[in-house]
């Protein structure tokens, strides 16, 4: 498996200094992001002038902290009935302009990760018709399920983002489609049991989503007609490897054999044992998916076939 | 969720159905202990109801153990100081150790939302949510309905209105699932970051912010106790709050003559409630204390009696 490093954009994750990006960037880290709920705008700004002539992309994970802070899920109906605190949609969305402001000010290569809501998809829609630099990507949960999928207090649809409503999912697959957003990443989270098996305001955020990422978005949004196959799959490949600069995602002469086989026909029921990851936090647990990859090649080796890890 | 028997989780998702037959049974044993007392009954000797209160609470914890005893139920009271979960046992595994040996219905009271429904998915004996954080207070709900229904008869014709902190409050959640199955019109009024109109709206309550506008047409005025705490959370003073939406005589003297005043209590007279409006002649908090102990008998019977499927 190709495993690429993301270097801290602030130190320990803490929001307060700026990690030491030169350093990383030697070490050969392939862009920078805390993934976690950014501080003030000063630290954000300055990390990203500070980022800036070094090429790499930064990322960001949009919270807004003091609007999360004590949020288990989307606020929305559901949180309601469940009497759970929310985290609103205005904290992504506010975030989420904040950081494209911030990168248009100071020429900083920004991708946004895990889009969760309808205005943010908007936000990005306006920065890239104004021409800007920047890039969004979106989860296959996000594009799939809903906040519903936490009634009964499910704890493996605790995610952060929150999963939110229809209008939301639908405002994703659109903004997929036009290429407001322009990958799908998983933000494979692995749990152990004893982060999922509590009471689920104590639970870890985060779900799994590797092995289940191209089954889901092939039973959900190809079959039905929603998507082509050759959008999803330059979304989960080429897309990705031009954010990072990677020069992967392509089966031109001369590059990498990282090659997938996918078998369209293939059915299977998401299922603990047949899962190679040995954390099982996935809340598509039990459900039936139709085409999946059954061969994998890493750099003309082969590491995975008929659904098991062999190298 | 259904009425099953995991037991009483919350009031989402009953329907008028279940909640009359849980009504009409904490009827019949109003009917009892009001003809003989609280006699000793010797129903349910044979089995172990375990109380797991991990919250303050007088009035619910006192109201179960006096029904567990009066239906002759063993009693099993867990006390948070002294416990394995002051040595950092998790709740899950307390949960299990009260089934082990040998509890054959718990109530749980928690800080936490959804414990109730994560322990009963966990354990084979059945549940009673005695409150699980901001989610739902059941027993409360139930006996105020038990107690509107006294003072009101059938609740599909009355408004009831609900007032104060609605957002961070277990009890008018429940109250809000309640009086929609019961069919009577609902208000819910508090201050505007208090009760978000958005999502209350779409679960069947009418929401208002200003008092004035809808307490000449209760037939109900239900409120509650607000925790210091949510002003600061809120960005709220507590001033604003209580000269808005405090039961005292001036708001009365808007309200219908034969209105009915109601709250859970704990009280903080002065606050929410003035001492003239909770002790005088239109109030029923203290009527409804006593109904808490008829609900909670009808329910141990049902869960401990094998009722349900």
């Amino acid at each position: 498996m190709n495993v690429f490093i993301m270097g801290a954009l602030t130190a320990g994750l803490r929001s307060e200094e700026i990690a030491h990006l030169c350093e990383l960037d030697r070490a050969g880290v392939i862009g920078f992001g805390d993934d976690k709920p950014l501080g003030s705008a000063a630290v954000l700004r300055a990390a990203f002038m500070y980022a800036k002539p070094l090429g790499k992309t930064v990322c960001v994970h949009c919270e807004d902290a003091s609007l999360v802070s004590e949020g288990h899920m989307h606020e929305g109906v559901v949180s309601t009935i469940l009497g759970l605190n929310g985290r609103p949609r205005s904290a992504e969305d506010i975030e989420v302009a904040r950081a494209i402001i911030l990168a248009e000010e100071t020429g900083v290569r920004l991708h946004i990760l895990h889009l969760s809501s309808a205005k943010s998809v908007e936000i990005v829609r306006q920065a890239k018709a104004k021409g800007l630099n920047v890039t969004a990507e979106v989860t296959p949960h996000h594009l799939i399920l809903t906040d519903e999928a936490v009634m009964g207090y499910n704890t493996n649809a605790k995610v952060t983002p929150p999963i939110r409503e229809i209008s939301d999912r639908e405002a994703l697959r659109e903004g997929l489609a036009d290429g407001t957003i322009d990958c799908i990443a998983t933000d494979h989270a692995p749990r152990c049991l004893e982060e999922k098996q509590v009471e689920f305001p104590l639970a870890g955020n985060g779900m799994i989503g590797l092995e289940t990422a191209f089954s889901l978005l092939m039973t959900e949004l190809v079959k039905p007609g929603l998507f082509d196959l050759k959008d999803i799959i330059s979304a989960l490949t080429v897309k990705p490897s031009r954010i990072y600069g990677l020069g992967k995602g392509t089966l031109i002469p001369g590059s990498d054999a990282d090659i997938t086989v996918i078998d369209p026909a293939f059915e299977w029921v998401v299922q603990p044992d047949l899962l190679e990851s040995k954390s099982k936090n996935t809340p598509f647990m039990g459900k039936t998916l139709k085409g999946a990859p059954v061969l994998t090649m890493v750099g003309g080796k082969v590491v995975m076939k008929g659904r098991k890890i062999v190298a | 969720m259904p009425l099953d028997k995991r037991g009483l989780l919350g009031i989402y998702g009953l329907t008028r159905d279940d909640i009359m037959g849980i009504l009409d049974l904490a009827r019949e044993y109003k009917a009892r202990v009001e003809r003989e007392g609280f006699k000793h009954c010797d129903k349910f000797k044979d089995y172990t109801v375990a109380n797991l209160f991990l919250e303050p609470s007088t009035r619910t914890r006192f109201s179960f153990e006096q029904a567990e005893k009066a239906l002759g139920a063993r009693v099993l009271n867990f006390q948070g100081q002294g416990s394995s979960m002051a040595k950092g046992e998790s709740f899950a595994d307390t949960c299990r150790t009260i089934e082990a040996i040998g509890a054959d219905l718990l109530v749980i009271r928690s800080p936490v939302p959804g414990s109730q429904e994560f322990a009963a998915n966990m354990l084979k004996i059945p549940v009673i949510n005695a409150g699980d954080g901001q989610h739902e207070h059941p027993t409360q709900a139930l006996l105020d309905a038990l107690t509107m229904m006294e003072y009101k008869g059938d609740l599909r014709q009355k408004t009831v209105l609900r007032v104060g902190d609605i957002s961070h409050s277990r009890s008018a959640r429940s109250e809000l699932f309640t009086m929609k199955a019961l069919g009577a019109d609902f208000v819910m009024c508090g201050p505007p970051n208090f009760v978000l109109p958005e999502y209350y709206g779409k679960l069947g309550a009418r929401v208002t912010h200003d008092l004035d506008s809808v307490i000449g047409t209760a037939d109900i005025i239900r409120t509650s106790r607000i925790q210091r705490e949510r002003f600061q959370k809120m960005f709220m003073q507590p001033g604003e709050f209580f000269s808005m939406y405090q039961l005292n005589l001036k708001t009365l003297a808007k309200c219908k003559k034969d209105v009915l005043i109601m709250h859970g209590a704990p009280l903080r007279r002065g606050e929410e409630i003035i001492s003239e409006v909770a002790d005088g002649p239109n109030s029923a908090i203290f009527p409804a204390m006593r109904n808490g102990v008829y609900v909670r008998m009808a329910l141990i019977d049902i869960f401990l009696g094998g009722g349900l499927k």
